[in-house]
């Protein structure tokens, strides 16, 4: 069997984990806070098979997911004059108290500013994880008139009551996302933002699914998706007219 | 089959709750007292192709950053917006507004309290001060028969003119208030119920310690905004579109596969 019917098969699925992620975006175009998803694919494979790593003699190679980009694009900012929304405006995420990957409750990252209060005018995510202050602890809001300054600071009838914390992330590479528009990350990973981030009150930032370019890339992908299926025909009938071909006697 | 199919398809089920709050929010836009409902979403839950730190070859090297492959999108909740909503000028003397926090507790049909904002009380008649629904203000107040004229203060306080010039003290609006007013059940007829969630009701007098005055012969209309519910239905409708387009994406990709052999 030629080795190409099999390098087409597999970019052909390729394409379709490719429409996977960029389904996923678009379904949350409209998430407060999501940040998009992209894949990267690469090849494998191209210097084990007989080449003596010489590009040139390059006989074929696979085609693999490779990593995942976090785009830190900005999403664009509306207002709503809700209390409890807040924007983010530079590189900056909210800390919220999640659960991580292995069950322990750790710092996590968000720029969805949707909040709410529990019953104890704890604030929390839309998601219902605890939002941190400036030194790591469950920011609480007694009743009244809440503002926040745009470095944070929280008063309530104006009276100071906290801060909002607010950090940077170094590196998107090394993050993992959680439903809910949360990043998990490492401690190393993250600093006190800087002053170029500036908080708005009564803001929502929204997705930054840059909608349509994302249906480009659908159309693209789908045709792409196209022609590796066409390759795939022609491989079919090549083997196809060789078994019949093959070995037939004329006459 | 492709995830893609299933991913999408959440993405139009959750425009589709989005539009219709939207439309509830543009019904409701003459109801006094409303308070504009929003939808918020969450991404879903993200299934891993690769785990990052994962061994990438032979010589030990590590995966520096992982794949994550998403699963659509979810309603997380129908939040209500408490802003305060515009207010109308009516000169009907049993139309209350609160300017600012707080709630009229009424005494609901099923013997519950409720809580509204809602505003155009009317007399009963037994004198008593009831809501739109008939729902009894709490604590009751009666207004006697022969009143010619209801003053309330900011403060709350009823007081009638009585033939012969006698103003005579009848009773006190309480309003009351909750730590997180997000948190209220709505009942319908802009009545709301507290839950685990919003905290017991605080009570208070109006216009002191953060309670909100008490303007007589206005009206608190709802809260929604015509413009920017318009605009959100538009983002929803295009963000639905695009929705299917993905769907119909995924099924051209299948019916590519399938046409591979004939």
């Amino acid at each position: 069997m030629d080795r190409g019917f099999f390098i087409s098969g597999v970019a052909g699925d390729m394409t379709g984990q490719k429409l996977n992620t960029i389904a996923h975006n678009l379904a949350n175009a409209n998430t407060t806070g999501y940040m998009l998803d992209r894949t990267a694919f690469s090849s494998i494979l191209a210097n084990v098979e007989g080449s003596g790593k010489d590009p040139s003699k390059l006989p074929a190679s696979y085609m693999t997911m490779d990593h995942q980009f976090i785009s830190d694009d900005k999403g664009i900012i509306r207002k709503t004059g809700n209390d409890l929304d807040f924007a983010i405006r530079g590189n900056g995420f909210f800390q919220v108290l999640g659960i991580g990957s292995d069950g322990v409750e750790k710092p996590m990252y968000s720029r969805a500013g949707n909040f709410h209060l529990d019953a104890e005018g704890g604030l929390v995510t839309e998601g219902g994880l605890k939002v941190l202050d400036n030194s790591g602890s469950p920011l609480v809001i007694p009743r009244g008139v809440v503002s926040v300054s745009e470095d944070g600071v929280v008063n309530v009838d104006n009276k100071q009551v906290g801060q909002l914390g607010l950090y940077e992330i170094n590196s998107m590479k090394s993050v993992h996302k959680i439903s809910g528009a949360v990043l998990e990350t490492e401690k190393s990973n993250v600093q006190p933002a800087g002053k170029d981030i500036s908080l708005h009150q009564g803001m929502l930032e929204g997705s930054n699914v840059n909608s349509v370019l994302l249906m480009v890339e659908m159309m693209q992908n789908t045709r792409s998706n196209q022609s590796m299926m066409k390759i795939l025909e022609q491989y079919n009938q090549q083997e196809g007219q060789i078994t019949q071909t093959v070995g037939r006697l004329p006459g | 089959m492709m995830r893609a199919l299933w991913t999408a398809a959440t993405g139009m089920g959750a425009q589709t709750l989005n539009v219709d709050v939207i439309s509830n929010n543009l019904a409701n836009v003459n109801t006094a007292g409303f308070k504009r409902g929003r939808a918020n979403f969450q991404d879903l839950m993200y299934q891993q192709v690769k785990t990052p730190g994962a061994e990438a070859s032979a010589g030990g090297t590590q995966l520096p950053s992982g794949i994550q492959v998403g699963l659509g999108v979810q309603t997380s909740s129908v939040g209500h917006i408490f802003s305060v909503g515009s207010f109308q000028q009516t000169a009907n003397p049993l139309d209350l507004a609160i300017q600012g926090r707080g709630f009229f507790e009424v005494l609901t049909a099923n013997g519950e309290l409720g809580y509204t904002r809602a505003g155009n009380f009317s007399v009963d008649s037994q004198g008593q001060v009831v809501t739109a629904n008939g729902d009894v203000i709490q604590p009751a107040i009666t207004i006697p028969t022969d009143a010619l004229a209801i003053n309330i203060g900011n403060d709350g306080t009823v007081s009638v003119d009585q033939p012969g010039g006698v103003a005579t003290v009848v009773g006190q609006i309480q309003t009351v208030d909750f730590s997180n007013p997000g948190g209220l059940k709505l009942l319908g007829s802009s009545m709301y119920q507290p839950t685990n969630a919003s905290g017991a009701a605080i009570a208070g007098t109006p216009s002191n310690n953060g309670f909100g005055a008490i303007g007589q012969g206005m009206l608190e209309m709802s809260n929604v905004n015509m413009v920017e519910e318009m605009v959100n239905l538009i983002a929803g409708q295009r963000a639905y579109e695009m929705n299917s387009k993905a769907i119909q994406a995924s099924d051209e990709m299948l019916q590519t596969a399938n046409n591979v052999k004939r």
